[in-house]
């Protein structure tokens, strides 16, 4: 179909090309993107309304057919297999949730399991375990209609349908933008812990930096020109927008917010930094802490520095003042 | 009729008034008998409305409804599923109009317009009733797939479903509701429109009515009147309990 070559190993989505455009338009909605995301990998698509990402995402599982361009999934082609198929191997979570509100919570948990033709004994299993994974205890939970949930329960839901036919890869748009902002915290964690013990591949779709900052291994910035602006680490992107788009849509305070991408482990370790003088009543914090969490509990404490306790280097006591100098000059966390 | 009738709420209210319908049907019924037997009635009278001639023309009656409806079902919603589909969008507001027709003419109309181009009889009756309840099954059977929030059919083909398998287990089950309300009008209408089917000699309970005007009595009018009423009541009343054990739990 194109000369785009096999995507090396290691590559679970690769879009080459990819561009879609509606008939009675101008302007293309996708146009000419080209990006990979590795297995495993959370990768977030962020960037005004309009700008294409959710196009893009349902070009993926071609509920949205692209115009040119290739897609490959794990080294093969995709652009011309059969789409019903090829959506049962990715689970799709979407803003309205969409459960089907005649089934109960398990069955609708076992729909993609059931179209696979697994047993019903083993789809109820599967449902079981999937709602307790996302934390909705299944005796309470399985036999309950939909309608009787709250918004964040739906979603949890949600996740646990996409995830229960185990497929590779999870897209997912806007999932947690319907519900209240401390139920979406929550989810945003609980979430990227299991993204953490599953290493699904993931593509999330969202209009909010923070939650793209928050959850993103790696984050794509797509302009209003559905140009892809800058793909780079949330590190990355705080500490070197590639333009003024980038940094505009970022916002301010760049380099506060850094601080909850970097923990204090990073610190220490790159810097080789140590207080000077003993300190008086430093607090103890641990290396994964952020410098966020650090600062915060030594600023409530009225602490004039931290005392970090790691294996590898002892005791180190770090001024609040070396550690935000540190902080603004680390870069990039090292892996 | 342009209005979409929905199905009725669900609740305790409801089950009160659940054995409304069939109460006052059976008290109707009680009330014709008892008359009959105790009321004096001249010759004519007592032939109108003894049993064998009561029993027979119901039979016919309730014959001529169901037949109708269940032919009305097995057009209207099949239609209305295929005037749904992405190929048939274009020409479903021409079969619309025509369905609407079907109904805006007057039903004695309908009748005779067949009677005359097709003769008559019991099948013509069932036709004419066809035709003229397609209407509420058909519209009811395409809003209620319509009606359909598209993030539910967006989330089931995301999952993988074809889309035989979005209608067979996301659109038909939620249109389910309607469809059912769609199809209780349509046997109430054909209730009260089979009484005009003794004009085109397919018997019935219009025939005792009919034979009540024709030979100016009153009792023999009234009954035939009563017993249609009562029937509609009744059948009302099986459609509705038929509505709530059909309806998908959860919605």
């Amino acid at each position: 179909m194109s000369n785009a070559s096999t995507p090396e190993s290691g590559i679970m989505i690769q879009l080459d090309g990819v561009t879609k455009r509606y008939p009675n338009q101008d302007r293309a909605a996708v146009n000419e993107l080209s990006l990979s995301v590795k297995a495993g990998e959370f990768v977030v698509f962020v960037g005004p309304s309009g700008c294409g990402k959710t196009t893009t995402l349902r070009m993926i599982n071609r509920l949205v057919e692209p115009t040119a361009g290739t897609i490959w999934i794990d080294g093969e082609d995709v652009t011309h297999v059969n789409a019903d198929l090829l959506r049962r191997r990715m689970g799709y979570v979407i803003q309205h949730v969409g459960l089907l509100p005649h089934l109960t919570v398990a069955d609708n948990v076992a729909i993609v399991p059931k179209m696979n033709g697994v047993a019903q004994g083993e789809r109820r299993e599967r449902a079981e375990e999937m709602l307790s994974l996302v934390g909705l205890d299944p005796a309470q939970f399985g036999a309950r209609y939909p309608r009787q949930l709250s918004g964040g329960q739906q979603q949890r839901v949600g996740v646990a349908r996409a995830l229960a036919a185990d497929p590779p890869i999870m897209l997912m748009d806007e999932p947690f933008a319907a519900v209240d902002p401390i139920a979406r915290k929550m989810l945003q964690t609980e979430f990227r812990r299991l993204q953490k013990l599953l290493k699904k591949t993931i593509v999330f779709v969202t209009h909010d930096i923070d939650e793209a900052l928050r959850l993103g291994d790696r984050i794509a910035i797509f302009d209003s020109g559905s140009r892809v602006a800058q793909f780079a680490t949330p590190l990355e992107i705080l500490t070197n927008p590639a333009d003024d788009f980038v940094s505009e849509f970022v916002g301010s305070g760049a380099a506060v917010r850094r601080l909850s991408l970097l923990t204090v482990g990073d610190i220490i370790r790159r810097d080789g930094i140590r207080s000077p003088e003993p300190m008086v009543n430093p607090i103890t914090v641990f290396p994964d802490a952020t410098v966020q969490e650090a600062l915060e509990q030594a600023l409530t404490l009225r602490a004039p520095g931290i005392s970090v306790v790691s294996a590898e280097h002892g005791t180190v006591e770090v001024s609040l003042q070396q550690l935000l100098l540190a902080a603004a000059d680390t870069a990039e966390a090292p892996v | 009729m342009s209005t979409i009738l929905t199905g009725r709420s669900s609740g305790s209210q409801v089950s009160a008034s659940l054995w409304m319908l069939p109460a006052i049907a059976g008290s109707i019924i009680a009330g014709v008998f008892v008359y009959i037997s105790l009321a004096t009635l001249d010759s004519i009278e007592a032939r109108a409305l003894d049993a064998a001639t009561i029993l027979g023309a119901t039979r016919e009656h309730v014959g001529l409804v169901a037949i109708s409806t269940v032919a009305t079902i097995l057009i209207g919603v099949p239609l209305g599923i295929l005037l749904t589909r992405r190929a048939a969008r274009r020409i479903s507001p021409a079969v619309l109009a025509f369905a609407s027709g079907g109904q805006a003419i007057p039903s004695i109309g309908v009748l005779v317009l067949l009677a005359m181009l097709f003769g008559v009889g019991f099948w013509m009756a069932v036709v004419a009733l066809v035709v003229y309840a397609l209407l509420p099954v058909l519209r009811n059977t395409m809003v209620g797939i319509q009606q359909v929030d598209p993030s539910l059919i967006d989330a089931g083909r995301g999952m993988g479903m074809t889309r035989g398998m979005v209608l067979r287990s996301i659109e038909l089950p939620l249109a389910v509701p309607l469809i059912l309300a769609g199809i209780r009008v349509a046997l109430i209408l054909n209730v009260g429109v089979a009484t005009l089917a003794t004009f085109t000699n397919a018997g019935g309970l219009g025939s005792i009515i009919t034979t009540g005007i024709v030979l100016n009595r009153l009792p023999v009018l009234v009954v035939g009147s009563l017993l249609t009423i009562a029937l509609a009541l009744l059948v009302d009343w099986l459609a509705g309990v038929g509505e709530r054990y059909l309806r998908p739990r959860g919605l």
